[in-house]
């Protein structure tokens, strides 16, 4: 995952986009669809009568006005289980990729705007054998180190493991990002003027570097949490993601997988949470990009 | 379809010969926790098979070894079981009749306490080597004085030695009239002496049975042949090939696309669309048993039988049976599994088939978990249907303030903590419980899976057991009745559904291969 | 890897030297010594975290503890960190990844039968993604039309958010279950029956490789096309057509294909779901199975093919931009 979307970053980054398109609807349009997903997230399962987890009478019913998305086997609601998901899913997602960005950029900027180049190297060589291990692969490995079941602090079973996993396959890639930006950025001219004219390094880093770097790693971040969830989905499916009965997106998937065919529901409105999350994003970022490349 | 065609006719006269036959299924599959057979759905020996060449089947993982002593995970059993050869075998999907297989012929002294077994002429094993009576000495006497898994299955044989030129004399603790349908099970597999030390001996193993190994047997396929110096009933399948599918949905897939010709696990979900319209080439088999949770009564809080009976209380089994075996099972509510005599009685209701909360409660009342508690429920992932059994208890036990958290392990880690006493409460699917001495087995506190259960110490229970097992056919109803009665009383267990294991064979091959009444997969014999 | 991040001033074009490049190519090798002893040290940190001992983990169910003891002790679990760590390296140079536990075989073996598989799956999927991505990705960027930019954007996002193993059921159950034109999963014994099983799978990870692919492609041909010389072929009447394969596509080639280096993670990532899902007899299923039955050797070994595997493909993605891109000598 790291490397496809860092690849992308780096594609989307380095060439200058055409100034045809101007057009400023995309990010206020993605960035309402996330609010819709977000208030629905809060909302329906306070106002909803069903509790996510409780089992009752109608088992596999289709979408009706009892139940706008139809319930799962265990005749459990849907519409407040997806709900409940989508509030777990971006947690888990801006919890983990928050860590990251925030651990990564650091190192980074440090590193990029460090004048020996020792540390930019020995943190390059860290996050070069990081990066190598494939993400599903690292979480594997995780949880097979703790344990599924390790829940510190109430936290859902599984979601501990996941997160520790985003945060370190993570981190190196916005390590490279911003390492890779702040050296851009430290080589310009301006630098070189604001360092002959004696201004502090700290002061530097934070009126130039810092902002160079922040908006690559935001849109960055964005495109990673939607891929974090995307791939949380298919940890469900190999028994490593969070453990039922904790309504989460990938494992409504895999359960509805069995019942596809007979209930396509199940599987049907987790997908579409998640594709209109792509979405939302992919125009929010195209609509800063934009922004950015406006001014 | 073939489903629920369970032998209700119960045959006393072979009253313990089934149950020691099904003793060793039972007891391996509960250690496998997967679902096991009850009684096998078809009847293969009223139709005549015709050779075949190649099947296809799935297991559900990969073969870790086939070391008959130290055998637990579901598809080293079944290799066990068709790669090795014994002295006696189960006649294939029969759960009465056993035949001899390596041995000539068998006879039991007079006093019942030892037995001489005279091996058939010119034995092979099947590289070719010739298999003697020191072979069957050398291969018993490691079980009977080694602490492996497979010794829990040599209750009451105490000791084995070599008679005459072609003999092996057994000795028995108790009478033991049944020792043929014993040496039948998997762990009595014939090893040519000291082969267990080889290195190679789990990826090439040498034994008698049916079957024998081609290649390399420990990757993503496995394939067996027939083993050509085998001198009991031939198979009629000459070739099957196994291929690890983990994933049940995948394997119904496979059966239904004819890459596979046997998918060995199938979910009760797919059952409807496998099954639709009498058209599709795929029959449903269905073999019984029942699932069950057990409390660990070495818990400080489980130890209360009160708080095991509100457990069996507060579970609401038709809902179960709705949810988790979409309609496939039926709620079970005492020990006697529904092939036993006396199943349907009122005295086997020991628990209702819907929740009775307010009993639940009141139960609860006065015990430490009066006020809520928790516990941990350990499932185990190679059980299809655990996941949904777990979910559906949680819900149903947080109704009366008990608060479950479910822990899902591999079986390798399952059976390490069962075996440990290392749970709170465990949740087994559906063994296979046959008839009475497998009940004898689960509630005997002798027995060899006192290890992994609780450690019941009862002597009424005893007793009951005793006199069920030798009481004549008229009174074993009663007999039977006690036995349920002193189980009311102690709930060592809790009975949830008689649920089936399901699997899914192209009609074509339903009669010629099938889980026999231990739950291992058999091969009809070739007339 | 770094390198390819950096933008750099233009400086003239002229040869790579050879001895420049191998003085890369053997900077590379030593990086790939240093992220070879890192792994090794993280699944080693892994296992030793992992709760219970692992001896009796595997041996499970009445093991005395004696032969936990001696298991404990074979597979070197009783010694401090940096020994297991230094001896599994030692190992390692010695080509030996250690031996499976649950297998009981060298997890070599292991790698063997079952990487070939994995390797011809992700192959698959890389033509197939290219195939199906640089037509897309090359009409998109050609076309000048307003609106594209957006719909490349948003279509290829939802791509990228599709999980695999939805993908690839609701494959099977319509190609493989209902109209029965594709087997449902498993592997082929010849050429003709590995292809058939390998198109349901090599179009399910494809789909997971196929967006960047579009992206990388409809940009540098949205550049490409703003070029001056593309403009004046245009102007001299050059079909459209003509200019997407003279001056387009070489300028494409080089961005995707150090893109497809860098994807080797994912791939492989994407592989143990498809796998499963599949059942294909591959390294994904191989290192899942061998995660969920704790055979911690095979873990550790197959982990660190892995890592060697994706660090190496990438040094061939660093050198290729190198090669093509001498800008960017320059950096470092």
């Amino acid at each position: 995952m790291s490397a496809v979307t860092h690849a992308l970053v780096r594609g989307r980054s380095a060439e200058a986009r055409p100034a045809r398109f101007q057009t400023g609807w995309e990010l206020p349009a993605g960035i309402t669809i996330l609010v819709v997903l977000v208030l629905t997230s809060v909302f329906v399962p306070v106002i909803s009568p069903y509790d996510p987890n409780a089992l009752s009478a109608s088992i596999l019913q289709g979408p009706s006005a009892a139940h706008l998305f139809g319930t799962d086997q265990y005749g459990r609601d849907l519409l407040v289980r997806v709900a409940l998901s989508i509030r777990l899913d971006y947690s888990i997602a801006i919890v983990g990729v928050g860590f990251s960005l925030v651990v990564g950029t650091t190192l980074g900027v440090l590193a990029g705007s460090a004048r020996r180049s020792i540390w930019g190297t020995l943190l390059m060589r860290a996050t070069d054998a990081i990066i190598s291990i494939p993400f599903i692969l690292l979480v594997l490995l995780i949880v097979l180190s703790i344990g599924p079941t390790w829940s510190p602090l109430g936290i859902p079973q599984g979601v501990p493991a996941l997160m520790i996993a985003i945060f370190l396959t993570g981190w190196p890639i916005f390590a490279r990002i911003s390492r890779t930006q702040a050296t851009s950025v430290m080589s310009e001219d301006f630098i070189l003027s604001a360092q002959l004219m004696g201004y502090s390094k700290r002061r530097i880093v934070f009126k130039h570097v810092v902002p160079n770097v922040s908006s690559q790693v935001l849109t960055y971040a964005m495109t990673d949490c939607i891929m974090i969830i995307a791939l949380t989905g298919g940890l469900a499916f190999l028994g490593a993601g969070v453990l039922p009965p904790t309504p989460e997106l990938g494992s409504i998937m895999n359960e509805g997988k069995s019942i596809i065919t007979t209930a396509p529901w199940v599987t049907f409105f987790p997908a579409c949470a998640i594709l209109l999350s792509a979405i939302a994003v992919s125009l929010s970022v195209n609509g800063i990009l934009n922004r950015q490349n406006q001014k | 379809m073939q489903r629920r065609t369970t032998e209700h006719s119960f045959r006393p006269r072979h009253w313990s010969r089934v149950g020691l036959a099904v003793i060793a299924g039972s007891a391996a599959l509960l250690l496998a926790g997967c679902t096991g057979g009850g009684d096998a759905g078809p009847t293969p020996t009223a139709t005549t098979v015709s050779s075949v060449d190649n099947l296809t089947v799935s297991m559900p993982g990969p073969i870790t070894g086939v070391d008959p002593a130290n055998t637990i995970l579901q598809q080293n059993v079944w290799f066990v079981h068709l790669l090795g050869g014994n002295l006696f075998a189960a006649v294939p999907g029969s759960s009465s009749d056993v035949v001899p297989a390596l041995a000539q012929s068998g006879t039991l002294a007079d006093d019942g306490l030892s037995a001489v077994v005279t091996l058939k002429p010119n034995l092979k094993f099947s590289d070719g080597t010739p298999l003697t009576q020191n072979d069957v000495v050398a291969t018993y006497t490691r079980d009977l004085t080694g602490k492996n898994i497979g010794a829990l299955f040599y209750a009451g044989i105490t000791g084995v030695e070599a008679s005459g030129t072609d003999g092996v004399k057994f000795t028995f603790a108790n009478p033991n009239p049944n020792y043929q349908a014993q040496l039948s099970q998997f762990p009595f597999a014939i090893l040519p002496a000291d082969s267990w030390n080889k290195p190679d001996f789990v990826t090439n193993p040498v034994m008698a049975g049916q079957y024998m190994a081609q290649g390399d047997i420990t990757g993503n396929t496995a394939t067996l042949v027939a083993n050509p110096n085998y001198p009991g009933p031939k198979p009629s399948v000459q070739k099957l090939t196994f291929n690890v599918i983990a994933d049940a949905d995948a394997a119904a897939n496979q059966l239904v696309s004819g890459q596979l010709d046997w998918a060995t696990q199938v979910l009760p979900t797919r059952v409807a669309t496998l099954d639709a319209g009498g058209t599709d080439s795929t029959q449903i088999n269905e073999s019984w048993g029942i699932s069950v949770v057990t409390p660990n009564d070495s818990d400080p809080i489980l130890s209360d039988v009160k708080v095991r009976q509100a457990i069996g209380d507060a579970i609401d089994r038709t809902q179960l049976a709705q949810i988790v075996s979409s309609g496939t099972g039926d709620p079970q509510t005492g020990p006697l599994a529904p092939n036993f005599p006396g199943s349907t009685d009122a005295a086997n209701q020991v628990f209702s088939a819907t929740a009775d909360t307010a009993k639940a409660k009141t139960e609860l009342a006065g015990t430490a978990c009066a006020t809520g508690c928790s516990f941990e429920l350990l499932t185990s992932t190679a059980t299809a249907t655990a996941a949904s059994t777990a979910t559906v208890l949680q819900q149903q036990l947080a109704a009366i303030g008990i608060k479950l958290t479910i822990v899902s392990v591999d079986q390798t880690t399952f059976n390490t903590r069962v075996f440990a006493k290392n749970f709170q409460i465990v949740l087994t699917g559906g063994g296979a419980f046959g008839y009475s001495p497998t009940l004898a087995l689960m509630l005997n506190p002798q027995g060899p899976t006192k290890a992994m259960f609780s450690q019941w110490p009862s002597t009424t229970i005893s007793a009951a057991l005793l006199a069920a097992n030798t009481a004549s056919s008229a009174d074993q109803g009663t007999a039977l009745t006690n036995v349920v009665k002193v189980f009311a009383q102690d709930v060592p267990w809790v009975p949830l559904l008689s649920n089936p294991q399901i699997s899914a064979v192209k009609a074509e091959y339903a009669n010629q291969i099938f889980f026999s009444p231990t739950g291992v997969p058999d091969v009809a014999t070739l007339p | 890897m770094t390198a390819a991040t950096v933008t750099t001033t233009p400086v003239q074009r002229r040869a790579l030297p050879v001895a420049t490049l191998w003085r890369i190519v053997v900077r590379k090798l030593l990086e790939l010594v240093g992220v070879v002893v890192t792994v090794t040290l993280i699944t080693t940190v892994l296992i030793r975290l992992a709760p219970g001992s692992p001896a009796s983990n595997i041996l499970g169910d009445a093991a005395s503890q004696e032969s936990i003891d001696r298991l404990n002790q074979q597979l070197g679990l009783n010694d401090p960190l940096l020994v297991q760590v230094g001896r599994n390296l030692g190992q390692l140079f010695t080509g030996n990844l250690g031996s499976s536990i649950v297998q009981s075989r060298p997890v070599s073996s292991i790698v063997a039968q079952s990487l070939p598989i994995t390797l011809t799956l992700i192959l698959s999927a890389i033509v197939l993604a290219v195939v199906v991505g640089i037509p897309i990705g090359l009409a998109a960027g050609f076309s000048q039309k307003r609106g594209y930019d957006q719909a490349v954007g948003v279509g290829t996002s939802l791509l990228i958010a599709l999980p695999p193993f939805v993908v690839g059921t609701l494959l099977i159950y319509l190609l493989a279950v209902n109209f029965k034109v594709f087997p449902a999963g498993g592997w082929g014994t010849n050429p003709v029956t590995i292809v058939e099983h390998l198109v349901l799978p090599a179009v399910t990870l494809a789909i997971l490789i196929v967006s960047p692919i579009i992206r990388s492609v409809f940009r540098s041909t949205r550049d490409a096309t703003g070029q001056e010389y593309v403009d004046a072929a245009r102007s001299r009447g050059v079909s459209s057509l003509r200019i997407a394969f003279r001056h387009v596509l070489p300028v494409v080639s080089v961005p995707l294909i150090t893109l497809l280096c860098y994807s080797a993670a994912i791939l492989i990532g994407g592989a143990i779901i498809v796998e499963v899902v599949f059942g294909l007899p591959g390294f994904g299923q191989a290192i899942n199975t061998a995660v969920l039955s704790r055979d911690y050797p095979t873990v550790a070994g197959m982990t660190l093919v892995v890592a060697v595997l994706v660090v190496l493909i990438t040094t061939v993605g660093d050198l290729l931009t190198l090669v093509a891109d001498p800008r960017r000598r320059l950096v470092k």
